[in-house]
């Protein structure tokens, strides 16, 4: 039995803990709403599309056309679309649909580009031809004029993020990525099994060519998956994203996942605002995936408050995640 | 056949830079990997751009060119034996699917061992009759990274607890470094009956892959090489250096008798 001075002084300390709690929580919330207010306003459009059939062009120009100096920025301009191209296999929806890449390439092309190269480094499937070949991208994109170019045999130009959050200093990003006046994200809606979510920022991976880092860019992972997202990005900075979430992908993402038919299609203009939306229709916050939030410090805007949703109302519908990503779960 | 290796050469001397050397792409800057896999393709000493190899930063693909050039230019290959001696790969604690402490070679330095160039050194170390213990390690390696299904992934033969798949560019070059030994039968027979997909999965590097590793283990690569032949053309295979030599290679141990690799 603690005597009453101990009683007491339990009280008080308790007390003391009750009060320290709540002062720390108000600065926590106090924190967060000023890291809310500090991202700048940012829009995306988010879009229904049941099929990869379904006027897809006439839908893809339409969501580029809301924004319009993306659209104005496009005319005449050499447009890099920079799918997510990872390896072959018909059961699974692992890649960027080619209906969907050669759609975009068209509705660029309808809207007066000059020229549109569709351009990947694959993360670890060297054989460019094969996927060419059998995903029948080679074949959507061959009456459109529109050239693939092999990002891992490309010549490599030093970037250097502002930021150096992988320490490495300098990463190398493909020519043909950086000479583009207009480079477009087309990633997969999916799940991803070492940082949670892949959609138009990790998609990046794919500009840094594999004959300088090797497959599957190693010297990345070993830098932090997340810093290296991020650095890419701030790099980088691409103009555009498309996210193909017509079929995305749950579960065991990037490769070994489920499909998930989810009708959707998203444009934006800023990356990290276009996923923390995609993240949050998958049902999964944005704020717990580490590159997202950290991408708040780079002058990324992920806040749902600070994102102006445009277009069609979509329910988000729970992914599946792998067991050490459960806390992602909204 | 023999008309798709002439048009394969014919692309590749018309595309040499000035400098000797290969970009990936006809412009591009002479780079490292097409440069020392044209001297696989076996058109005359002339092929073999000494010079620019003996000059230039090869990186990973230094790991090759004893494998290519070893008889041709000893001297040549020294410096890349030296680096092939020197490099180690750095191991990776607690994964469970597979042991990615076992030493081997990796891309660049201070990342963990992958398969090809792994396979790439052990070919190397192989034809020139050096470092049997770096040999006996990349064995090791490549044993326990064979997947379920015979042939091997890129690097891991499951991840999480589920096996990945094999592939035909992965385990081409896994076979060809593999040497014929009672421990190795039965990974070697395993990965050969898996790299026959490559008839239904047919690509310039998975069809010259599989038709020199089924050279190199006494199989019949004409099956693949019925295949690859018609890939040739005035543009080489894709307009690519790198692939229109392995594809050459490929051709010429059937037609010429001589294996690039073994």
């Amino acid at each position: 039995m603690p005597s009453s001075d101990a009683h007491a002084k339990g009280v008080l300390t308790r007390r003391a803990l009750i009060g320290g709690a709540a002062a720390l929580a108000t600065a926590a919330v106090g924190a967060n709403v000023y890291q809310e207010l500090r991202q700048p306003d940012q829009r995306v459009l988010q879009m229904r599309c049941p099929s990869y059939d379904d006027d897809l062009m006439i839908r893809i120009i339409h969501g580029i056309m809301a924004f319009p100096a993306v659209r104005a920025r496009a005319r005449g301009a050499h447009i890099v679309l920079k799918p997510n191209l990872v390896e072959l296999r018909p059961d699974r929806p692992i890649n960027t649909d080619p209906r969907f890449i050669a759609a975009v390439a068209a509705a660029f092309l309808e809207l007066g580009a000059g020229r549109v190269t569709v351009a990947e480094g694959a993360g670890h499937a060297r054989d460019s031809e094969y996927l060419l070949e059998q995903s029948g991208l080679e074949d959507q994109l061959r009456p459109l004029g529109v050239p693939f170019v092999d990002l891992n045999v490309d010549d490599a130009v030093d970037v250097r993020p502002p930021h150096n959050l992988t320490g490495l200093g300098s990463l190398p990003v493909a020519r043909t990525v950086m000479a583009a006046d207009l480079l477009v994200s087309l990633p997969k809606l999916k799940t991803h099994h070492h940082v949670g979510v892949t959609l138009s920022m990790k998609n990046l991976f794919g500009t840094v060519p594999g004959h300088v880092v090797g497959w599957p860019k190693n010297p990345l992972h070993w830098a932090g998956i997340d810093n290296s997202v991020d650095d890419l990005w701030s790099g980088i900075q691409p103009a555009f994203a498309i996210v193909d979430g017509i079929i995305g992908m749950e579960g065991d993402g990037p490769i070994m996942g489920t499909a998930v038919p989810m009708g959707l299609l998203l444009f934006g203009d800023h990356l990290p605002a276009v996923d923390a939306v995609a993240t949050r229709l998958m049902g999964l916050r944005p704020e717990r995936v580490h590159y997202l939030h950290q991408a708040i410090g780079l002058g990324g805007t992920i806040a749902a408050r600070k994102i102006l949703i445009m277009g069609d109302q979509v329910d988000p519908r729970p992914f599946k995640v792998v067991d050490r990503f459960a806390h992602l779960r909204a | 056949m023999k008309a798709a290796l002439d048009a394969g050469r014919a692309y590749l001397r018309r595309v040499r830079r000035a400098d000797s050397s290969w970009g990936y792409t006809h412009g591009q800057a002479g780079q490292a990997e097409p440069t020392v896999l044209v001297a696989a393709a076996g058109d005359g000493p002339e092929w073999l751009a000494r010079s620019w190899l003996a000059q230039a930063s090869l990186g990973w693909a230094a790991f090759l060119l004893p494998a290519v050039a070893w008889e041709r230019d000893p001297k040549l290959c020294e410096r890349a034996l030296d680096a092939i001696a020197a490099f180690h790969s750095t191991p990776v604690e607690g994964m469970e699917d597979f042991d990615a402490t076992l030493p081997g070679w990796s891309w660049v330095a201070g990342t963990a061992a992958w398969v090809e160039p792994t396979a790439f050194a052990m070919l190397s170390l192989r034809r020139a009759g050096r470092l049997p213990d770096r040999v006996d390690q990349g064995v090791a390696l490549l044993l326990d990274r064979q997947c379920s299904d015979g042939g091997w992934n890129y690097g891991n033969p499951a991840m999480f607890g589920t096996d990945l798949a094999g592939h035909l560019d992965a385990t081409g070059w896994a076979l060809l470094a593999l040497p014929a030994r009672t421990q190795t039968q039965d990974a070697i027979a395993h990965g050969l009956h898996f790299i026959a997909g490559a008839l239904d999965r047919p690509s310039t590097l998975n069809l010259a892959l599989a038709s020199l590793a089924c050279a190199a283990h006494q199989t019949d690569p004409s099956p693949f090489l019925t295949l690859l032949a018609p890939r040739l053309g005035e543009n080489g295979a894709r307009g690519r250096a790198d692939l229109t030599a392995l594809a050459c290679a490929a051709l010429a141990t059937h037609l010429e008798g001589w294996h690039a690799f073994v």
